[in-house]
């Protein structure tokens, strides 16, 4: 099953030049891939337009089998509960706890709060903040406010997985740790891609690569048909 | 929402709504208008009250004013005129009582004009006060008066009355159409505050966005904050005019109040006056923030 299909793509922002040019390719449900490129490529631009968090200006983008471009507004939270998404700068909302953080996606979706918190626990210990649940992101270190970046973003157990240099911050082990969450997520059927510059990562985890240079893909799922 | 696990039953943002230099705005703008709305609606009450006392005050009598004399023999008919009258009036069916001021009375009521130091010479006209019976038709009582003496004017303040009522009826329009400016003026700073807490938590409102959140779970967030800060506004507006109020009538109640009736609400009006605001401020901003928000909120991607 297409998760994700891009139909020569395009995007520039505002009166700025095209950063991304015709991209076209397709991510199969249960794929998993790094993005790579030089910095500037390009790739936290595609991850913006994956997750909904940018118009394309030209092309056409189907995700999880809808027309985003025919999408009506209203229907955008729920294609988005779908998408799991690291940030690049992790955009933790400050005054909410770790706990309150991780548990955003599910209070949006209407979970009731018992399940709530059990999900949570659950997660924060195995990221390793369990015992910084109440601490609030500022007070925490980059690499915990990432792995709580990690968490929010695959509470809700998401059908398209996207992390912008979610190894960035810490070090080696964790880093590792992290790798092996994304892969058990994809087990379950999660499409993974990740934006990373950490080539030890990309030869480690032997997962297949979408490249990006000068905003255009180099090397890509683009006629690939990949198995789940 | 987030039901903060630290203060059970709580409602804590997931935005920093709480925070900034903004925080009590909605208050302060909620209690100013609540104040002030207030204060026009105590006064259309008050002009409603004061102008009823006046008409049935007024609507009640005639004044019968004979022409002062000019010489000895005309003293004579005049003061015989004013027995006519009275005796007239004793018997009219549409007459209460009846009374011819003295001296002293007619003398104060010209004093504006004569000063304090008229002359005991100085001719004054005779005047007679006259009290109706309740909702009588006073036309045939001045034909009558008009028939006994017939240079004698007769003032059933018609006049007076109609120019009382047409002044009060501007005043209370008046003092509508200023709280209808002072309720807009309210929303639209209400708008604005909640447009600008928009545009500071704007990065906060995207992350919300994007991990999945509708903007009616946005919105509610905007709004229940506002509608905290207008409750307290104007629970605070309100607790100032009943101050107000209370002063106002303390020191009409010791002023000597010859002319004017008192300022007296009744109980009804006092209830309305103290709940119907803080009903009416806190639905206005309600209704304005929610309408601010999703509107706001349409326009992002
Ligand atoms: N919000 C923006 N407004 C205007 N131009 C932007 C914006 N974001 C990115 N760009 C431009 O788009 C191009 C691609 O940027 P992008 O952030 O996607 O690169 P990247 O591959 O993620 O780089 P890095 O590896 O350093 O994170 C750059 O030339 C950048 O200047
Ligand atoms: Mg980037």
């Amino acid at each position: 099953m297409t998760i994700v299909k891009f139909s020569n793509v395009g995007l520039r922002y505002s009166t700025g030049p095209e950063v991304l040019h015709d991209l076209s390719f397709e991510l199969q449900q249960g794929s998993f891939h790094f993005l790579t490129g030089p910095s500037g490529a390009g790739k936290t631009s595609l991850l913006k337009l994956l997750y909904l968090g940018q118009h394309p200006t030209r092309g056409i983008i189907h995700m999880l089998g809808r027309d985003l471009s025919a999408l009506p507004r209203r229907e955008l939270p729920m294609l988005r509960r779908q998408i799991g998404i690291v940030f690049q700068d992790f955009r933790l909302l400050p005054h909410l706890s770790a706990f309150d953080n991780v548990a955003l996606p599910l209070r949006t979706s209407g979970l009731a709060e018992k399940d709530i918190k059990r999900n949570v626990t659950e997660l924060l210990d195995w990221v390793g903040i369990g015992d910084k649940m109440e601490a609030r992101p500022p007070t925490l270190s980059g690499g915990e406010q990432q792995r709580i970046a990690i968490a929010r973003a695959v509470i809700n157990r998401p059908k398209l997985l996207v992390a912008d240099e979610p190894t960035g911050n810490v070090d080696s082990e964790i880093g590792t740790r992290i790798m092996h969450l994304f892969e058990e997520l994809n087990r379950h059927g999660t499409t993974v891609l990740i934006a990373t510059h950490d080539d030890e990562i990309v030869t480690r985890f032997r997962h297949p690569q979408m490249r990006l240079e000068n905003g255009t893909l180099v090397e890509g799922p683009k006629r690939k048909a990949k198995a789940a | 929402m987030a039901k903060s696990k630290l203060i059970p039953g709580k409602y804590q943002y997931d935005i920093g709504l709480d925070q900034g230099a903004g925080a009590h705005l909605v208050a302060w703008s909620t209690g100013l208008m609540v104040f002030f709305a207030t204060l026009a609606l105590a006064v259309n009450m008050g002009l409603n009250t004061v102008t009823q006392n006046w008409v049935s005050g007024l609507s009640g009598s005639l004044t019968v004013e004979i022409k002062p004399p000019v010489s000895d023999e005309q003293q004579a008919a005049s003061a015989e005129t004013v027995k006519k009258v009275l005796w007239m009036a004793k018997q009219h069916p549409a007459v209460e009582k009846s009374r011819a001021l003295t001296r002293e009375e007619i003398l104060g009521l010209l004093r504006p004009w004569l000063g304090e130091k008229a002359p005991d010479s100085l001719p004054l006209p005779a005047i007679i006060d006259i009290t109706l019976k309740k909702d009588v038709d006073s036309s045939a009582l001045i034909a009558d008066i008009n028939k006994v003496a017939p240079d004698a004017a007769v003032d059933s303040h018609a006049d007076t009355l109609g120019d009382v009522k047409t002044l009060v009826a501007t005043a209370r329009m008046f003092v509508l159409l200023l709280t209808g400016v002072i309720i807009l003026l309210t929303a639209a700073s209400i708008a604005g505050i909640v447009r600008s807490k928009l545009a500071i938590h704007a990065q906060e409102v995207e992350t919300l966005h994007l991990v999945g959140a509708s903007d009616e779970y946005i919105a509610r967030q905007f709004r229940h904050h506002t509608l905290k800060g207008a409750l307290k506004g104007a629970m605070g507006g309100v607790f100032c005019m009943v101050l107000a109020i209370l002063g106002v009538s303390y020191m009409t109640h010791t002023i000597d109040t010859a002319i004017f009736p008192h300022v007296r609400l009744m109980p009804l009006e006092w209830i309305l006056i103290a709940a119907a605001p803080v009903l009416a401020g806190s639905l206005i901003a309600h209704f304005t923030a929610q309408r601010t928000v999703m509107r706001e909120l349409s326009r992002l991607a």
